[in-house]
């Protein structure tokens, strides 16, 4: 499943884990109290009671040391996952800083100019050389459409490898810009394939898969308590439609937010 | 402990110059990350230090730890990222053996973060050390104005 589509279910999960936890604390409560009770005397109360309790504590042997190891993994999966809000709020940060930019082209569609937020990982499930490479992965996108991407880029130790303007700005940890490219979605010829790909680290075959529509890209490193974390990405179909003053003025606005909330993840 | 002095603005957008290169015969746009121009900068003496500090304020905070130069200078490097956080002047140390501080101290800070440049993990980091030295040279009457009431 695409990244950043997995990031509703991701947060169904989470919220399904939080509700979990509660109730497994409340019946491991439950389990650890009925060992001192007496199934006996709580018949004489009410019929079911002794044997509710009874159950209780036959099962115990499995019951606590389940529910306590449900706890612990399901606190590491939230962890892992991060809370729900901060995705949000992340989001939120994301469409801001994209309204600013791209304040001039606010009668195109939402997707014509986009800020996408890129994690770094050392690992990736997937077929391709080589998973353990280190990637950029999509993880969050301004507006509420093309968030079914799979665009991926690779972002290994070996730098000259990186991959796309997301890969040359993670490993020059600099702001890279590429401005008036081709347009590949108008009869493109092969020296237009041969320049976007030189002016953007993608291969030709890459771009003959699926050529992209946008023709200006702007890199930013992201930084989490001083440390390297990822990079913001815009991308716009509109040749110029970036400008690097803009992005780095709003950017300085939103960059202290979004260090705070990418803490949590 | 003193009151530091007010923090003086500077313009990012100024100090972070737009570097283009050539890559295979094509034109580039490469720029310091946002994350190394600093915003402002100030410089006061701590007499619970005994030293002049000067400071480089950043869009984002981060821990520091300290790096000795040399007998009279230390820096205060981030502890992730290695930019350059603040210096410190040791003048009791100093006055010993300098007649005017006032000249002196400006020259040791730009000497200091010269020599920060040129250390093995610098490369990483040159553009912050460059800027913070442009900015020291620039400012140096507003940053160093107070020393004249510690001498």
């Amino acid at each position: 499943m695409a990244p950043l589509r997995r990031r509703r279910v991701l947060n169904t999960a989470y919220r399904l884990l939080y509700i979990g936890q509660w109730l497994a604390g409340v019946v491991a409560a439950l389990v650890g109290a009925s060992l001192k009770a007496d199934p006996v005397s709580w018949s004489s109360k009410w019929a079911f009671a002794g044997v509710f309790v009874s159950s209780l504590q036959n099962s115990a042997w499995l019951t606590l040391p389940g529910l306590t190891l449900f706890l612990g993994v399901a606190q590491l999966a939230r962890s892992i996952i991060g809370p729900a809000w901060v995705w949000d709020a992340v989001h939120q940060v994301l469409d801001l800083f994209r309204g600013r930019v791209f304040r001039g082209e606010a009668h195109d569609p939402l997707h014509y100019h986009r800020v996408t937020l890129f994690k770094h990982v050392g690992w990736r499930w997937c077929l391709e050389r080589w998973p353990w490479s280190g990637w950029l992965v999509p993880v969050e996108r301004s507006a509420h459409t093309t968030r079914t991407t799979k665009v991926v880029f690779r972002a290994p130790d070996q730098a000259d490898r990186s991959e796309g303007v997301a890969g040359q700005t993670w490993s020059r940890n600099k702001m890279v810009v590429a401005t008036g490219l081709p347009n590949l979605q108008a009869a493109p010829t092969d020296a237009d394939f041969l320049d976007y790909s030189t002016r953007t680290w993608v291969s030709v075959p890459w771009l003959r898969r699926e050529p992209p529509s946008a023709r200006s890209f702007a890199g930013v490193p992201v930084e989490v308590k001083g440390k390297l974390w990822g990079v913001i990405v815009l991308d716009s179909r509109g040749e110029n439609a970036i400008k690097t003053k803009s992005v780095t003025l709003y950017y300085r606005l939103i960059a202290p937010f979004l260090g705070k909330l990418l803490e949590r993840l | 402990m003193s009151t530091p002095s007010r923090w003086l603005a500077l313009s990012p957008d100024k100090l972070a110059s737009e570097n283009q290169q050539k890559l295979r015969g094509v034109q580039l746009n490469i720029l310091v990350s946002p994350y190394d121009v600093p915003d402002a900068v100030r410089g006061y003496y701590d007499p619970s230090l005994g030293r002049f500090v000067v400071e480089f304020r950043y869009m984002t905070e981060e821990k520091w730890s300290q790096k000795t130069q040399d007998q009279f200078v230390t820096l205060r490097i981030g502890r992730e990222s290695k930019r350059l956080l603040g210096i410190e002047i040791d003048l009791n140390g100093l006055s010993a053996q300098t007649v005017s501080l006032r000249l002196h101290v400006p020259q040791l800070v730009e000497q200091a973060i010269e020599r920060l440049s040129k250390e093995p993990h610098a490369p990483s980091k040159e553009d912050n050390y460059r800027i913070a030295k442009d900015v020291i040279t620039s400012r140096r009457k507003e940053l160093f104005d107070s020393l004249a009431a510690v001498i």
